[in-house]
């Protein structure tokens, strides 16, 4: 009908103006997929990949928060559970060449605590993320909420984890992000300690 | 079909059929609504202010997402007291 239809000298009708009959949107600079897992019991690399859901891809912010509104809150999930958003194209593992020579920056958050606070730290993350608030949005991958029994903890994935102007200013501005105290001190953990562990000689770079 | 035709738009149906904002300088925002800070042409760089003015307003869940793979608390606690009141 017409009442849909655009038309050159038509006004821009944002969500603001009509929630219902908007007709523009808000375009976000990336694609951004949210994904969910429970690994359960279980807690083998098989199962676990198995258990990765991906729920939904999204590039407005008026998406963003439809998914938002209507997901349950990271407060609420079961223990064990972690729900990881990624640019649209790369997974939530370290084997995507996006994150193979990145890393992660990570904060724990002790549960008795942080109670509902972490849904505002999940959200914060996820806003600086597709906003493209980071001095360094290129190098963002993703970011993922981790529900355990005793904390929650919250990263942040970069795409290196050798550039340490980059890494750096990355880890100062989550924990700006986040309103963390400036002596907390976070430690930034390359995917290759994840992966083979060992003896390293390589710089740590710390925030 | 009749059913459909009477009942209202889909939830998100907007959402849909909305266009994507090219220059965000153009948009002309209700006066309680802050604009975008330091937004740069083409970049779709929005704060964490902005982007909260859209947190109520924007309640309609997508047609396209899942819920039901999302396992939650709240339902091993309904489980232990039996039935929801």
């Amino acid at each position: 009908s017409s009442v849909f239809t655009f038309n050159a000298e038509g006004e821009m009708r944002t969500v603001f103006s009509d929630p219902v009959n908007f007709n523009v949107k808000h375009p976000l600079f990336n694609s951004w997929t949210l994904w969910f897992d429970n690994p359960g019991k279980k807690a083998s690399t098989a199962s676990w990949s198995q258990n990765l859901k991906e729920l939904i891809t999204f590039d407005s912010v008026e998406e963003f928060w439809g998914v938002y509104n209507n997901i349950v809150k990271a407060s609420d999930l079961f223990s064990g559970s972690n729900y990881h958003l990624f640019k649209h194209g790369i997974k939530p593992m370290w084997e995507d060449t996006a994150n193979e020579q990145g890393g992660k920056w990570v904060i724990q958050f002790p549960r008795n605590k942080t109670g509902e606070e972490i849904n505002n730290y999940w959200l914060y993350t996820m806003l600086a993320c597709i906003g493209e608030s980071f001095d360094y949005p290129d190098e963002i991958c993703g970011t993922v909420v981790s529900v355990r029994k005793i904390f929650y903890r919250i990263s942040l994935w970069t795409r290196t984890s050798t550039n340490k102007e980059i890494c750096e200013t990355l880890g100062r501005q989550l924990k700006q992000t986040l309103g963390v105290s400036p002596n907390q001190q976070l430690e930034f953990q390359p995917h290759s300690d994840s992966i083979k562990t060992g003896t390293h000689t390589k710089e740590r770079f710390v925030v | 079909s009749l059913s459909r035709t009477a009942s209202a738009p889909a939830l998100g149906s907007a959402l849909l059929s909305a266009r994507r904002i090219e220059d965000l300088t153009a948009v002309t925002y209700p006066a309680n609504i802050q604009s975008p800070k330091n937004s740069e042409p083409g970049k779709y760089k929005y704060d964490r202010g902005f982007l909260m003015q859209f947190m109520t307003v924007c309640k309609d869940k997508p047609e396209n997402l899942p819920t039901d793979v999302i396992a939650m608390e709240e339902a091993k606690d309904d489980k232990k007291r039996g039935t929801r009141a």
